[in-house]
């Protein structure tokens, strides 16, 4: 199991020390092995629960998943998560999405289960950016 | 202490690299159309498999299965593909296009989880239509190799050139980022063409300064070292 709290404060930290693109591809790295080490024990048929139930319990807010209603044009949507309070924001305001933690680990939790790269994932929403709620959307990028 | 190499397999080519890329470099193969990048680029990635290496080539643009059709029918020698490719020694795959995100997420998810040593990125001249200006292109670019060098994996990625004439050469952003630059030409000789090789810089090594001929065998690529092209 992972804290939000400590996590969150290790990639302030990591963005301090080496810049922006760095502490984002630190958090994505850190979030990918945790949602893989869960899909490991998980399956296709029940991984969006499992990602729900693991980030709720993590504290990275309050967590839910959705059936995808807005169809990117010709991708096949796997789910979308909705997360309220996301720990990752906690109060900052960025002119980019800022969960990258939480993107990395529903992107893990899916490419482990389905042992797929061409799987994407995109933060849609994110409160940091004036938004109420984060929104995450998990696509399979067309071969 | 001496400089640890990674052997391209390509007969000829790591004598003129005095014994390879060196490891973790990033090194853009680039030429005019029909040069044979992408050939090029995937034998360095097939004789890693084959070494036991895990390799892996990340399109932009073109279908996992059309690579393998052109593959196996530019080497048909390299029977042992299909099991490469099967085994996951050779992971063929694509990013979505526009979504440099997904470009990354794909590397980082590739050398991280999936341990690969050999990765080829096709095409930098597809990734840049991915910015608006060439600064933006240029940050990005740096940032991912910079990134990319703190990772234990060596780097191919090809380079469209708008011709294959030498004389007529115009240096992208990318070939100011990359450790190394090989270029593939398609000569004109007395009315005919001729394949040639060239290696344009090599960081941190030396290497051969001349043109080599080539020729795309049904078993892979041969430089002819120490030939003359004229």
């Amino acid at each position: 199991m992972i804290s939000a709290d400590l996590l969150v404060c290790y990639r302030r930290a990591s963005k301090r020390m080496f810049g922006d693109f760095q502490a984002e591809r630190l958090s994505v790295s850190v979030g990918e092995a945790a949602g893989r080490e869960l899909a490991m024990e998980s399956d296709a048929r029940k991984i969006a629960q499992d990602i729900v139930a693991e980030l709720n319990e993590c504290g990275f807010g309050t967590v839910r998943a959705e059936k995808p209603t807005n169809k990117i044009e010709k991708y096949d949507q796997l789910s979308n998560f909705v997360v309220k309070d996301s720990a990752e924001v906690s109060g900052e305001k960025s002119d980019k999405p800022a969960c990258q933690i939480i993107r990395g680990f529903i992107r893990g939790a899916y490419t482990q289960v389905y042992h797929q790269e061409n799987i994407a994932v995109k933060e849609t929403k994110c409160s940091s950016m004036g938004e109420k709620e984060c929104v995450f959307e998990a696509y399979w990028v067309p071969m | 202490m001496p400089i640890e190499r990674v052997k391209t397999g390509i007969e000829g080519l790591d004598s003129m690299l005095k014994g390879g890329i060196p490891k973790r470099h990033h090194v853009l193969i680039a030429g005019g159309p029909g040069t044979g990048k992408t050939t090029c680029a995937m034998e360095f990635l097939y004789r890693g498999a084959q070494a036991g290496e895990i390799c892996a080539f990340v399109s932009l643009e073109e279908k996992p299965e059309r690579i393998i059709e052109n593959i196996t029918e530019a080497f048909p020698g390299w029977k042992d593909l299909p099991k490469l490719v099967k085994s996951e020694k050779l992971i063929i795959t694509k990013a979505e296009k526009w979504n440099f995100e997904h470009l990354v997420d794909t590397i980082q998810s590739l050398v991280d989880h999936r341990g690969v040593k050999r990765l080829v990125v096709d095409s930098s001249t597809i990734l840049k239509m991915y910015f608006d200006s060439k600064l933006e292109f240029r940050r990005k670019l740096f940032e991912l190799m910079d990134f990319l060098s703190n990772i234990d994996c060596t780097m191919v990625i090809t380079a469209e050139l708008s011709t294959s004439d030498r004389t007529m050469m115009r240096h992208g952003v990318e070939q100011f980022v990359a450790d190394g630059i090989i270029v593939l030409y398609n000569l004109e000789k007395a009315e005919k063409r001729v394949r040639a090789l060239e290696i344009i810089k090599m960081r941190g090594t030396d290497h051969a300064r001349e043109i080599a001929p080539i020729k795309f065998g049904p078993d892979g690529i041969e430089v002819f070292e120490g030939e003359k092209v004229y």
